[in-house]
């Protein structure tokens, strides 16, 4: 393998069309000026008096050009980024390049055209990338554009930094001002999030007085006002303490549209026409649900149904979700013919488990498809639909259905 | 033009970035070279005030320019211009553009298109008005950043202004106007190309800045730009012949093989390399002008070609000057001997053109030996469009015409080092020069190719039968074609395989010049009397205004030059049928006073020449040779110096740029503070000093003490912080360390 990339990197270096589309690239309006009047002057054949113009543009265009070539500077790139970025979102990342080498950079521009006039041996050089990835997974940050121009903007060497760094792109969190169906499930979700947070009204306790440092749930209006002294009403621990997520990553396959060739030839981030949609956006989905969740002030554990390290994520109420956002930015598809057969048990087992745990399973599956017993309550969230589960683990009531019935709650 | 630190709380932590800079207003720096621009394009066509008027009248429109574009500036700084701003501007710039390229047709082509003037000069010099026009233009509309496009209309006028004639074709004129270009050219991108590519949102004063880190580096590669174009300048002239040599030969042979009637010759001057050549000249465009003559009397023939080898219906020249060493051995050979100017130029003319012309001698072996007899000038005006040659009458001694040093060629032809573009006068002698033909150019001046030998020889025998002089032999040949053969245009083509000087010996078919002129040298040859064959004009029409002569392309023509070795000269010889040899006849009255000229000019070479050279290469010192001097002096001083100042520069850094910039920095504050009185003391400390910044002299009592107050207490934050910095700078290293 090794051997085969370095006889195609040596053919590519080889490549004669490569050098001539870097050459082209490396022109600016002052070069193609030499260039032109240089083809002008060689009349100097025919005897025309050009012969110092002929040499001016010679030398300016082929001294130019050398020193351009070998004054870019060695270039180390440092990128301060977040861990993640939901997928088509703006991230600014700072990035800091530092000069490696022993002669200076002169006349940079970095990305967009920031200027860098001069960057010592040593020295470095902060600026800002806007990055946008519009696909979910793990991918390294774009590479650093960092362009040199010196002497004189004659020429320009275009060179990409890699900065080595990973960054999760988790899925595309959703908006319900358009999405009929996730502001359906958010409403449900934050109903929820506030029954964990606040206590159901049905395991009310008791009331009592008002004392500095109390965490207040719930005002008691009708006993302050009789009694002239604040009161609190108090409730026993709620029903469900957090909320399980599972994401179920078994979806049959689809078939891409054919692409032309040279689409090949983008990198893997941007190559959107190879995305499994129903999938993406049942992860959008559960990574939205997750944020609602957490903010609403309820813990949420994750678990995915087919992951070979049976590992389960959790976010304390009001926590940061990262870990829960990058686990789903990592998930792959898994077919369901080749699913494990142990892992559904697991599946199964840890679902009958979960005791009082509110449970929202994600698929790309509808229910009826899958052969696990679910505990009843259970909401079953496809790309379409909102299913909550009755008494009978198999039979299911659709309360949603591409979001033309309300849910009952 | 002003200096300053650059911000030292800067968000850069670039150690680099707290240099000095100088900042000079681009619009300065772009104005001054349109203005050189400008003053070269109106010195060379003499119209420096219209240029320089063009040039104020930019100045008023970029003034106004700003005004206006100030209406349209928001408070976030950025123009905006509506919809209709930019029409207008885009309408306005195109209106200005179309008119200025009418108005400079007008003012420098229409009105001058005549028989007698050169449509290429013409066309060249409304180019370079045109180009000069365009740049004012652009630059009143962007004079700050300025237009990518004024780059190459910079260009094309400098290059149309030296076709012009704006500089020699000299070797130190090149040179300096490639070098001068390489220093405008590179400020100019400087300018243009920086701010085009500025980042939008970044801070954009419109000034070029000079950083103290970066211009070094700036300099020492432009100082390596300008070594390398003298070099290749020096480089391309000793190639440029045989490169050129090589192309026409190889044109030459393209063409001859296409076998086409195409006149592909005809634009040029007439050469006469191969048969049929000055037919082709005559017949293509026969009223076309090529050489204008000022001149007392007919100037008639002109020489521009000498051949003296003859093969395959080619003609060639192989004679060459040699370089021999004390045995006798030749040790080089080479083409043109290099002649010096004998004094500025004294024959004004009559035609004005530019003024710094010198004298040449054209004596092939220093100085002649007899005296010669001066009949009269002539003074040339050649078609720049048509070739670099220079015709002069055989006989001439000297030449005065635009250039440093000229080329001369063992034939007498002056190839090298006149800028033909300008009139060159020829001083002309009533009997040709001396010359002793060495046994190897006598063998090669009778010289004939064997395959032709044996039938050219026989008839030659026939005609010269009984004629024992070379003279007589000479008579006998003219004799023999002028009586035998007619003259025509419309020449017989010889059979597939046949020499055309062989089938015309032997079918006595009427021919043009160049076989009569062509049998004649061969048959001279046969005879054992050494002959070349030249080509050239006739100059012998005079103008409908009769001031001066013209020679039009029907005027092409060749002849034959004989060697009398009694005389040692060579003389011409007209064979072709109905015309006869002419060239500038005595005239009494003038040739006694040049004479007497040429007199007093030969005896004040011979007593004063070292001192009448250097005052004539004082006199005419152009501002070309300034530049040139100035470059050639300062270059590798400029380049070493730089090296060494670089590398003692990186050996005091050590690899703390950071350390270098502050200090830089620092000095310069203290310049600027010393400047307003406030010295700060070796034994003081920064915030010691910023201390004594801060404390009051008293009371302010006029808003000029109170600046004053306020300019100390800000020089003392800087201080403050570049203490700071400074402090910074030793603890970081530390810590490194440390860890």
């Amino acid at each position: 393998m090794k051997r085969r990339n370095a006889l195609i990197g040596l053919l590519q270096t080889l490549n004669p069309i490569r050098w001539a589309l870097a050459f082209r690239r490396s022109l600016t309006g002052a070069s193609v000026t030499l260039l032109l009047m240089g083809i002008v002057s060689l009349n100097i054949v025919w005897g025309y008096p050009w012969l110092g113009m002929f040499a001016a543009c010679v030398s300016l265009f082929v001294i130019g050009w050398i020193v351009n070539f070998l004054s870019m500077p060695a270039i180390h790139v440092s990128v301060s980024a977040p861990r993640w970025v939901a997928a088509g979102t703006f991230l600014p990342v700072s990035i800091r390049l530092s000069n490696h080498g022993r002669l200076p950079g002169m006349d940079l521009r970095v990305e967009t055209g920031l200027p860098c006039d001069w960057l010592a041996p040593g020295g470095e050089f902060p600026a800002v990338k806007e990055v946008q990835l519009a696909k979910r997974g793990i991918w390294p940050i774009p590479p650093i554009v960092v362009e040199s121009y010196f002497p004189f903007y004659l020429f320009r060497t275009r060179r990409e930094f890699d900065s080595n760094t990973l960054i999760a792109v988790t899925p595309a969190t959703l908006s319900s001002d358009h999405d009929e169906l996730w502001r359906m499930l958010q409403t449900t979700l934050k109903g929820i999030a506030a029954r964990i947070a606040q206590g159901d009204q049905v395991h009310y306790i008791g009331s009592r007085e008002y004392r500095e440092g109390i965490s207040v749930r719930r005002w008691d209006f009708s006993s302050w006002a009789r009694l002239g002294r604040p009161i609190l009403r108090e409730f026993s621990t709620p029903a469900a303490r957090s909320v399980c997520i599972w994401v179920d990553n078994a979806c049959v396959d689809f078939q891409p549209p054919r692409r032309p060739f040279y689409r090949g030839l983008l990198p893997p981030w941007r190559r959107l026409d190879e995305v499994h949609k129903p999938l993406e956006r049942v992860l959008s989905l559960a990574a939205s649900s997750i944020e609602t969740l957490v903010r609403g002030g309820s813990a949420v554990t994750l678990s995915i149904t087919h992951d070979p390290s049976h590992r389960s994520l959790r976010c304390e109420a009001g926590g940061d979700p990262s870990e829960l956002f990058i686990a789903l930015a990592s998930i792959a598809r898994v077919d369901p013919m080749t699913a494990s057969k142990q892992q559904v048990a697991r599946w199964s087992q840890e679902l009958h488990n979960s005791g009082n745990e509110a449970v929202i399973v994600y698929s790309c599956r509808p229910r009826d498809e899958v052969v696990v017993t679910l505990p009843p309550g259970l909401r079953w969230v496809t790309d379409r639909e909102v299913v909550t589960v009755e008494q009978d683990a198999i039979a299911a009531r659709t309360i949603i259905d591409q979001g033309s019935k309300v849910e009952s709650v | 033009m002003e200096t300053s630190p650059s911000n030292s709380t800067s968000k850069s932590v670039n150690p680099g970035q707290q240099g000095t800079m100088v900042r000079v207003d681009n619009r300065f720096v772009l104005g001054a070279l349109i203005f050189a621009l400008a003053w070269f394009v109106g010195f060379t066509f003499r119209t420096q005030s219209i240029c320089t008027l063009g040039f104020l009248l930019a100045i008023l429109g970029g003034m106004i320019g700003d005004k206006w574009r100030r209406r349209y500036v928001t408070s976030a700084g950025v123009v905006q211009r509506g919809i209709w701003g930019v029409l207008w501007r885009g309408m306005s710039m195109l209106v200005l553009i179309i008119g200025s390229l009418w108005v400079v047709f007008m003012w420098r082509m229409a009105h001058q298109v005549s028989e007698s003037a050169s449509l290429l000069l013409l066309t060249v010099d409304m180019i370079a008005h045109y180009g000069i026009a365009v740049l004012c233009i652009l630059w009143s509309i962007w004079p700050q950043r300025g237009h990518v496009l004024m780059l190459l209309v910079a260009l094309i006028v400098i290059v149309m202004t030296v076709a012009g004639g704006g500089v020699s074709t000299s070797l130190t004129a090149q040179t300096a106007v490639g070098l001068a270009t390489v220093v405008g050219f590179v400020f100019a991108a400087q300018i243009i190309l920086a701010r085009q590519r500025h980042h939008v949102g970044s801070f954009d004063d419109g000034r070029l800045y000079f950083r103290s880190e970066v211009w070094p580096y700036a300099l020492l590669i432009l100082s390596v730009v300008l070594i390398g174009a003298s070099t290749l300048v020096q480089v391309t002239d000793s190639l440029l012949p045989s490169v050129q040599a090589e192309v026409f030969a190889q044109l030459k042979d393209r063409f001859e093989t296409a076998d086409s009637s195409v006149p592909v010759s005809s634009g040029g001057y007439v050469s006469g390399s191969y048969l049929g050549n000055v037919q082709q000249i005559m017949l293509s465009d026969p009223n076309g002008l090529a050489l204008r003559g000022y001149c007392a009397g007919v100037p008639g023939y002109l020489r521009g070609n000498v051949f003296d080898d003859y093969s395959q219906r080619n003609w060639k020249t192989r004679r060459r000057w040699l370089e021999t060493d004390n045995n006798g051995q030749v040790r080089n050979l080479y083409r043109v001997k290099s002649s010096r100017p004998l004094s500025v130029a004294r024959v004004p003319l009559k035609k004005p053109a530019n003024r710094s012309r010198s004298r040449f001698s054209l004596s092939l072996w220093g100085a002649d030996d007899v005296p010669r007899k001066f009949v009269g000038s002539v003074e040339i005006h050649g078609e720049p469009g048509k070739g670099t040659i220079i015709f002069l009458p055989a006989t001439t001694m000297w030449m005065e015409a635009r250039a440093d040093t000229i080329g001369i060629t063992s034939h007498g032809l002056v190839e090298r080092g006149v800028d033909s573009s300008q009139p060159w006068v020829a001083g002309v002698a009533i009997s040709p020069q001396r010359e002793r033909l060495t046994a190897g150019e006598l063998s090669l001046l009778t010289s004939v190719d064997p395959i032709l030998a044996d039938e050219i020889e026989k008839v030659a025998d026939v005609v010269c039968r009984g004629a024992d002089s070379p003279t007589a032999k000479v008579r006998r040949i003219a004799d023999y074609f002028q009586k035998n053969y007619r003259y025509t245009l419309a020449t017989e083509s010889p059979p597939q395989g046949v020499d055309p000087i062989v089938h015309f010996l032997k079918t006595q078919h009427p021919a043009h010049c160049e076989l009569f002129a062509s049998a004649v040298a061969l048959m001279l040859r046969t005879q054992g009397v050494p002959s070349r064959y030249v080509t050239g004009y006739v100059m012998d029409e005079l103008s409908d205004s009769e001031d001066y002569y013209l020679a039009r392309n029907r005027d092409a023509h060749a002849w034959v030059e004989y060697y009398d070795d009694q005389q040692q000269t060579w003389v011409s010889l007209e064979s072709t049928p109905g015309r006869e040899y002419q060239t500038l006849e005595i005239d009494n009255g003038t040739a006694q006073t040049t004479l007497a000229d040429q007199r007093a000019l030969e005896l004040e070479s011979a007593t004063l020449g070292w001192l009448r050279r250097l005052w004539g290469s004082i006199v005419s010192l152009r501002v070309t040779d300034a530049l040139s001097i100035v470059f050639r002096i300062l270059q590798m001083p400029l380049l070493i110096g730089l090296v060494l100042w670089l590398w003692w520069r990186k050996r005091q850094i050590g690899g703390d740029a950071e350390a270098v910039a502050l200090a830089a920095a620092r000095r310069t504050m203290d310049r600027r503070m010393r400047r307003r009185g406030w010295n700060r003391r070796p034994s003081e400390t920064l915030h010691q000093f910023a201390d004594r910044l801060e404390q009051p002299a008293g009371k302010p009592d006029s808003e000029k003490e109170r600046q004053k107050l306020a300019e100390r207490a800000a020089a003392a934050q800087w201080y403050r912080v570049h203490a700071v910095e400074l402090f910074r700078k030793s603890v970081a290293p530390a810590n490194t360390a440390d860890a």
